[in-house]
């Protein structure tokens, strides 16, 4: 190996000698162990280099005068030094390099502290912050994609703002949440993204608010050995965020941040064209029997409803429609504008520093009149009293304002893909009047048979605003050698607000403007002590002791829906509560719950190389009744650096770093509603009367026996540098075991009760790990680094006691619980083929038996949502002051269902269709992809009133691998730095391209939910979701 | 040693705060604890009134339209997916229009069942007051297993012995997943029910059930049996009680009860009531007023021709022209509201004196032990339908003619209600001729599919889906 670097680095020194003047630098450079060849040697500003010989010897040459040199090794710290080399001259410069051991000193935050990674028993994947800033996002989260091993992250729809899910290591949850804790700063923040429900075919995503720019590092921990400090709540993983500080007796520095960009969609619907409707819908007409021309969903006849109505007016209508084309889709789309301004400083003093940020970022969306708008600030202060006490503090403020718009099922570009037929007009002209036939519209008002995406965005004023404070401050006590006592309380208060205006004039026979406004109000308490207390017995043995003390409280309260009725037609304002003419109020059901929990943590290290941690973590929740209230969370974990031991030394040329580390342990996860284990009634004045009287009613029937769902874990991983950590690889394996899974299942109605939470299910994950990371080539004015990872995970329903698949659902999404299945399966009909002869669709049963009979009660598995394997690709080039980063992410073995598909092409409805159908079955012997058009769902062996077509048609392998960042950037040489230190820029695309054989919008998705569990079960199903945006964009990086 | 101590120390603050209990000791908010919420006189009747507000939410009309669309008297409806397929008979278990109405069925019986088993719990509830409530309890829970029968099962006489499947008979508020019970099963639990309330409720209860709402609607129970003299039996009692008029003229519910504080309808027996004060109007009619309403593309539902034409054979029915408005090709229905006054309060009289007469006159010729009587009855309302007694049954009509003039009346009278299909379930099971909509009268698809949840953890045998073609 070192020969074919060495062979490289001759011909660099090759092409380098072309150059040759007379004054000489020349030496050798060895390490502790003799000569090293490869080392890159050049001159700081970029203008000569070489690098060293098979025996570690260089030469250079220099312009007379002094110059700055730099020995750059992999694995080694960097060194510069200056030589001075009169003209003619030669100089001789031997130079021993440090082995750098930077990726086992670095620092990665564990929970409740820090250890360096040497130590670290557990699996943590640390990202740094700058990779976050690096491509425009909705959301910081969905940043993570492709940069950690078994850290999926599926990133939201084209909607601005929208939210990302993350699974670690697979989902061991289902009706309780499924992602992981999100931690910032040490508090567990805010973070249901059902505050304000599913509203507009949206669900609000409280990270929306928190500021990439502002993030230093995010550690996501895996296994239990490092979630196991956060006991009751890491079954699903813990993400750390970690946000800048200041560092101290520094000059202040100026980061400053700005990008700019357009969003266009990722791919476009192929809906249908008013005339290739009308086809289809003929087609399906005369198949079905029907004679002359077919009826005109959206129009009004004089002679009879539907296909009651006269045949000639039913032709009359049928041509008139052909006088109008709305491209529906193009009416909503567009392009979205971004921009974002950031400006961060860090300064320090002797007994102080400060780290201090603003940002403006602006990120429209491609979809017409929708953008989401973060202002967000921060401060960061340090002060050390004494040399024994010190504050730490953190404030900071946001404001999020989503300008909304109606997406997927509730409109917009959703109402494009489906009831707005191409036929219909966007306003109406008198052709329009002609042919609609409404009951009451002039020229020029706006077409309303549905609701029209283009009115409603133009009349509806509709946006949601978020306020967020996050400030903590910790008190550190050192009173003695070692021992860190601290104190640390945090607060985290989310203000959120959802208003919607409708101007009286729009809707017809509503004269009054009205406004809903949905306010919730989020209180986030958490108060932690904490003391850690290293004792190093002698030189080979160091105890590290960790013992604290946490409470959390949060708290919502809100309203439901504030209802506004103003004077007829009166325009927006933004004072509804003076305003209004009519207020009324409907609070919502507020919500607190609490957290106590004692931990303790011992770290024992023998020799630098053999590490053991114990965690215990003892949770009590007021989610559970006083006899399952308290939870013990244990794990122990080990590592031992191989390549340390003296038998090592051999092999350390080749494997200069060897580590085993392995752990097991215990996870929770308490995450469900508050309140589940109380039978409730309505409070006295609840303000529903019968006849006049009032009433008191039972809510729900609470389970007072409910108790923790817990996951134990076991993880098994190999850490390995190789040549100097030019290439290192991590290989982990592990196993997660979920039991007493929190479900709310379906109970049978006749018990008087819809639903009942209860301890069930059994849930295995198990997978393997890769992570790979290479420096391909390092020459002095050219580098490429690769990054790799890939994660294969399993997972399985392993029982779910004596409940059918359909004790859960996810809302509408045919997903279900399948016991030997995944989580999330799609339960639907099989379907098999068109049958050649009939053009109707045959389908299996639950036998594999052919049958042209749609039974719901031979729905079976026919696939999930959950990838088998998941990963990221990041090759990372420089060539001189350029520099090119490639990230592609992958996911394999998930399927989706295109659950709007059966609608689009399916029976022929009062839903447009896709062009997908025009391979659809004509006459006998087509071997067609779509059976025979029919408006009749029966047809289809459907039971009459289901259009509903369930089948598995509509499952698609979702394999892709996506483009997902494609940047490139130039870093000035500055002469002058006195003002400017350092100045980049650079462009990037965000999914410039995906390769996939889905044949639907976006083979990567996120849709609406209705609450955690449809959350958890219905991955990768789509339903009128707007595809991902592609983005292009510009931006410049200045340090001043 | 100070080391230590702090040490110590703070672990003892770590379980200090872990040990507390109080601070892990969350309530809900804004609600009651079940085991808080009933403990005075009061909170019984507010309960007992909360069986009644499911009540009205569940015969609003959204019942009563399902029993009717599994009957001949409705068109197919006009785009309204659910009931479409109530109407073809192909109800399946994710109809969430039926689930739903089944599940507020069960809520209301639900908490009748916790009235009953709580009344020792509330503190200063008299004996009488008991009585009244349990019955009252009984009364909500008797109708509920009634109509959740008519619909879910097929009807008494299906088999010889009545063993088929009827419905979860729930007698209690134990939560356990349990099978159906037989019809057999069924209508004793419903009859010893009524038989209790018949017994115990006041013979006037405001808007509330009456000794003769259980009565009334126990003539139902034993008429759909062929048990003719109980059910001639109890109808006499309630006829006689002098309690309840008939309506003179046309009733139009809509358009009697518009005023409803001040105009009580003379002949409701049990009633839904929509309220209105100067604070609050409480609407409890939207299941009729809502589908019966003409909008752009027509009215959801809408009479049948079948129906149609048996209203104006002959051409001299004045309900005719006062219940049916032919507009847009279809047969709209004016009782529950015309196109032109759309948004109005009435009262839904559930059961009422000519369910009850019809019930009597078509009994007592069965009988042949009373036609008198029998013709009296018919005659009341034809006298009222035709203003005089042109259209009267003969005084010396045969039982036979009886028989087919109640009947006759009875599917007039009560268009809309949700009755006809226990005359034509009544008539098939009698071994008569009769077919719905041209299927016979006890294919499968006439019992619908019962929820998908009802499947959870039981063996529960659901009903056959489809199947009338």
């Amino acid at each position: 190996m070192r020969s074919i670097y060495s062979l490289i680095a001759t011909t660099g020194l090759l092409l380098w000698s072309a150059v040759t003047h007379s004054q000489t630098v020349k030496g050798t450079v060895s390490d502790d162990l003799g000569t090293i060849p490869g080392v890159v040697v050049k001159d700081v500003s970029n203008t000569v280099g070489t690098t060293t010989d098979l025996d570690g010897k260089y030469s250079l040459q220099l312009k007379p005068g002094k110059t700055t040199l730099e020995f750059k090794f992999v694995g080694y710290q960097t060194q510069t030094k200056e030589v001075d080399v009169a003209a003619g001259s030669t100089v001789v410069l031997d130079i021993t390099l440090v082995s750098e051991d930077s990726e086992l000193d670095e620092l990665v935050i564990v929970g409740y502290g820090v250890q360096r990674k040497r130590e670290v028993t557990g699996s943590i994947s640390k990202i740094d912050g700058k990779e976050l800033t690096k491509l425009p996002v909705p959301s910081f989260e969905a940043a993570l994609q492709g940069q950690a091993a078994g850290v999926q992250v599926t990133q939201g729809s084209g909607l601005a703002g929208s939210s990302s899910i993350l699974r670690i290591r697979g989902l061991a949850s289902i009706s309780a949440g499924g992602d992981p804790l999100y931690v910032v700063d040490g508090i567990p923040i805010t973070q249901s993204q059902f505050i304000n429900g599913n509203s507009g075919g949206m669900n609000n995503n409280p990270l929306a608010t928190i500021n990439p720019n502002d993030i230093e590092s995010v550690e996501i921990l895996k296994d239990a050995a490092a979630t196991g400090i956060y006991g009751s709540r890491g079954s699903n993983g813990v993400v750390l965020i970690t946000t800048k500080r200041g560092t101290k007796q520094k000059a202040l520095s100026v980061d400053f941040q700005s990008r700019i960009g357009i969003g266009v969609p990722a791919s476009l619907p192929n809906m249908m064209n008013t005339e290739q409707y009308l086809q289809m819908r003929q087609e399906a007409w005369e198949n079905d029997g029907g004679t002359g021309y077919v009826w005109l969903p959206g129009v009004r006849y004089n002679t009879g409803t539907r296909g009651g109505a006269s045949a000639l007016e039913r032709a009359q209508k049928f041509e008139q429609a052909k006088q109008f084309n709305t491209d529906w889709v193009d009416e909503t789309v567009g392009v979205g504008l971004k921009h974002m301004y950031s400006v961060g400083l860090n300064k320090g003093w002797e007994k102080s520093s400060l780290y201090a940020g603003v940002t403006f970022d602006h990120n429209g969306s491609y979809l017409e009149g929708n953008s989401f708008r973060r202002f967000s600030g921060r401060v960061n202060y340090d002060y050390a009293f004494s040399k024994n006490l010190r504050l730490m503090t953190s404030f900071s403020q946001s404001l999020g304002i989503n300008r909304r718009i109606a997406a997927a099922w509730n409109g917009g570009m959703g109402l494009a893909m489906s009831t707005a037929l191409p036929y219909f007009p966007v306003r109406y002209d008198s052709a329009a009047i002609a042919f609609i036939n409404p009951e009451n519209a002039e020229v020029g008002d706006w077409f309303l048979g549905i609701d029209n995406p283009v009115g409603v965005r133009e009349n509806i004023n509709w946006r949601s605003e978020e306020r967020r404070t996050i400030a903590n401050a910790t008190i550190v006590y050192t009173p003695v050698k070692n021992l860190n006592i601290r104190a640390s309380g945090a607060y985290d208060y989310m203000d959120f607000r959802d208003y919607r205006f409708v101007p009286g004039d729009f809707y017809p026979n509503t004269p009054a403007s009205s406004a809903d406004e949905r306010p919730t109000w989020t209180n986030n308490w958490t108060t932690s002590l904490t003391a850690d207390y290293t004792y190093q017995v002698n030189d080979d043995h160091r105890l590290t002791f960790l013992a604290g003390a946490e409470a959390q409280e949060q708290g919502a309260k809100g309203y439901s829906n504030i209802y506004y009725q103003f004077i007829n037609g009166s325009p927006y304002t933004s004072d509804f509560e003076t305003d209004s003419t009519i207020r009324i109020a409907s609070e919502a059901t507020p919500v607190r719950w609490t957290f106590v929990s004692s931990f303790a943590r011992v770290n024992y290290s023998i020799k630098d190389r053999y590490f053991i941690q114990a965690v215990s973590r003892i949770d009590g929740s007021s989610r559970f009744g006083e006899n399952n209230r308290y939870g013990f969370f244990p794990s122990l974990s080990a590592g031992w650096v191989i390549s340390d031991e003296n038998w090592f030394a051999p092999l350390k040329k080749t494997i200069n770093f060897l580590k085993l580390r392995a752990g097991m342990g215990r996870s929770g996860n308490a995450d469900i509603q508050a309140d589940a284990q109380f039978s409730t009634y309505s409070p006295l004045n609840n303000g529903i009367t019968y006849n006049g009287q009032p009433i008191i009613y039972p809510i729900q029937k609470g389970n007072p026996d409910l108790r923790w769902e817990t996951t134990t874990t076991y993880d098994a991983t190999v850490e390995m540098g190789l040549l100097k950590d030019r290439l290192s690889v991590t290989f982990s394996v592990y196993r997660k075991d979920t039991k007493d899974a929190l479900m709310n299942v379906s109970v049978p109605s006749s018990t008087g009760f819809q639903t009942y939470w209860d301890n069930v299910a059994t849930i295995l994950n198990q997978g393997v790990e890769l992570t790979i990371s290479s420096f391909n080539i390092v020459r002095p004015n050219f580098e490429w680094k690769t990054d790799f990872n890939i994660a294969r995970n399993y997972n399985e329903l392993i029982d779910i006691g004596e409940y059918t698949p359909d004790a859960v659902s996810g809302g509408t999404n045919d997903s279900r619980v399948i016991v030997g299945s995944p989580i999330g399966s799609f339960y639907l009909m099989k379907f098999s083929h068109v049958d050649a002869e009939t053009g109707l669709p045959v389908y299996l049963d639950q036998n594999g038996n052919q049958t042209f009979d749609y039974d719901n009660n031979q729905r079976q598995y026919v696939g999930d949502g959950l990838p088998d394997v998941i990963g990221g690709i990041t090759n990372s080039f420089r060539y001189k002051n350029f520099d090119c980063q490639i990230l592609a992410t992958f996911s394999l073995g998930a399927k989706i269902f295109d659950s709007s598909g059966k609608r689009q092409l399916g029976v022929v409805t009062d839903w447009n269709m896709r062009t997908e159908l025009f391979d659809r079955w004509r006459q006998p012997g087509d071997d067609a992809s779509f059976p025979r058009l029919t408006l009749d769902e029966t047809t289809y062996g459907l039971p009459s009133g289901f259009p509903w077509w369930n089948t598995s048609l509509f499952i698609y392998n979702a394999d892709f691998l996506r483009l997902r960042n494609f940047a490139l950037g130039y870093t000035f040489n500055l002469k002058n730095k006195k003002i400017v230190k350092s100045l980049r820029v650079g462009a990037n695309v965000v999914n410039l391209f995906t390769i996939t054989n889905f044949p639907g919008l976006d083979p990567e998705l996120v849709r609406d939910f209705e609450n955690p569990q449809d959350r958890n079960l219905s991955p990768n199903v789509t339903y009128l979701t707007p595809p991902q945006e592609r983005s292009y964009n510009f931006s410049i990086s200045a340090n001043f | 040693m100070n080391k230590k101590l702090i040490i110590i120390s703070l672990f003892g603050l770590t379980l200090g705060i872990a040990g507390c209990k109080k601070f892990l000791d969350i309530g809900p908010e804004n609600v009651i604890l079940a085991e808080d919420a009933l403990k005075t006189p009061e909170d019984a009747q507010r309960l007992l009134v909360s069986c009644y507000d499911v009540l009205g939410n569940t015969f609003d009309g959204r019942t009563q339209n399902i029993a009717e669309l599994l009957s001949d008297n409705l068109e197919r409806p006009l785009n309204n997916l659910d009931l479409i397929a109530v109407h073809d008979r192909e109800v399946n278990f994710f109809t969430s229009t039926t689930n739903n109405i089944y599940a507020d069925l069960y809520r209301a019986i639900f908490r009748a069942n916790t009235v009953i088993e709580s009344l020792d719990v509330f503190e200063g509830l008299s004996d009488g007051e008991k009585a009244r409530m349990e019955s009252e309890a009984r009364f909500i829970r008797a109708i509920c297993h009634w109509w959740t029968l008519k619909i879910w099962a097929q009807p008494w006489g299906y088999t010889p012995d009545n063993s088929h499947l009827g419905i979860v008979l729930r007698l209690g508020t134990d939560a356990t997943p349990v099978p159906r019970n037989t019809v057999a099963e069924c209508y004793s639990s419903i009859i010893e029910d009524l038989v209790y309330c018949y017994d115990n409720l006041p013979l006037a209860n405001g808007n509330f059930a009456s000794k003769y709402a259980a009565g009334a609607l126990l003539s139902q129970v034993y008429f759909q049996q062929n048990n003719y003299s109980s059910a001639a039996a109890i109808a006499s009692e309630v006829i006689n009680s002098g309690n309840y008029a008939l309506v003179q003229g046309l009733d139009s519910f809509h358009s009697m009860d518009n005023d409803i504080q001040f105009v009580t309808n003379p002949e409701a027996i049990f009633s839904i009531i929509s309220f209105s004060s100067s604070e609050l109007v409480d609407f409890r009619n939207e299941g009729f007023r809502d589908n019966y309403i003409p909008g752009q593309a027509g009215a959801q539902l809408s009479f049948s021709q079948d129906l149609f034409n048996l209203f104006s054979q002959g051409g001299n029915d004045p309900r005719t022209e006062a219940w049916i408005s032919v507009e847009g090709g279809q047969n709209l229905n004016l009782r529950y509201g015309t196109p032109e006054d759309s948004v109005f309060l009435f009262n839904i009289p559930l059961i009422r004196l000519t369910h009850v007469k019809l019930i009597r006159a078509e009994s007592l010729a069965e009988l042949g032990t009373d036609l008198s009587t029998a013709i009296d009855d018919i005659n009341d309302i034809r006298e009222r339908s035709f203003g005089g007694p042109q259209a009267n049954l003969s005084l010396s009509s045969s039982a036979t003619q009886v028989i087919e003039a109640a009947r006759l009346e009875f599917r007039k009278e009560t268009v809309g209600e949700g009755y006809r299909i226990d005359q034509i379930r009544r008539l098939g099971a009698k071994g008569l001729p009769i077919t719905v909509r041209g299927a016979p009268w006890n294919c499968p698809g006439m019992a619908i599919q019962f929820p998908n949840a009802e499947f959870t953890g039981a063996s529960f045998v659901g009903n056959p889906e489809g199947g009338c073609d």
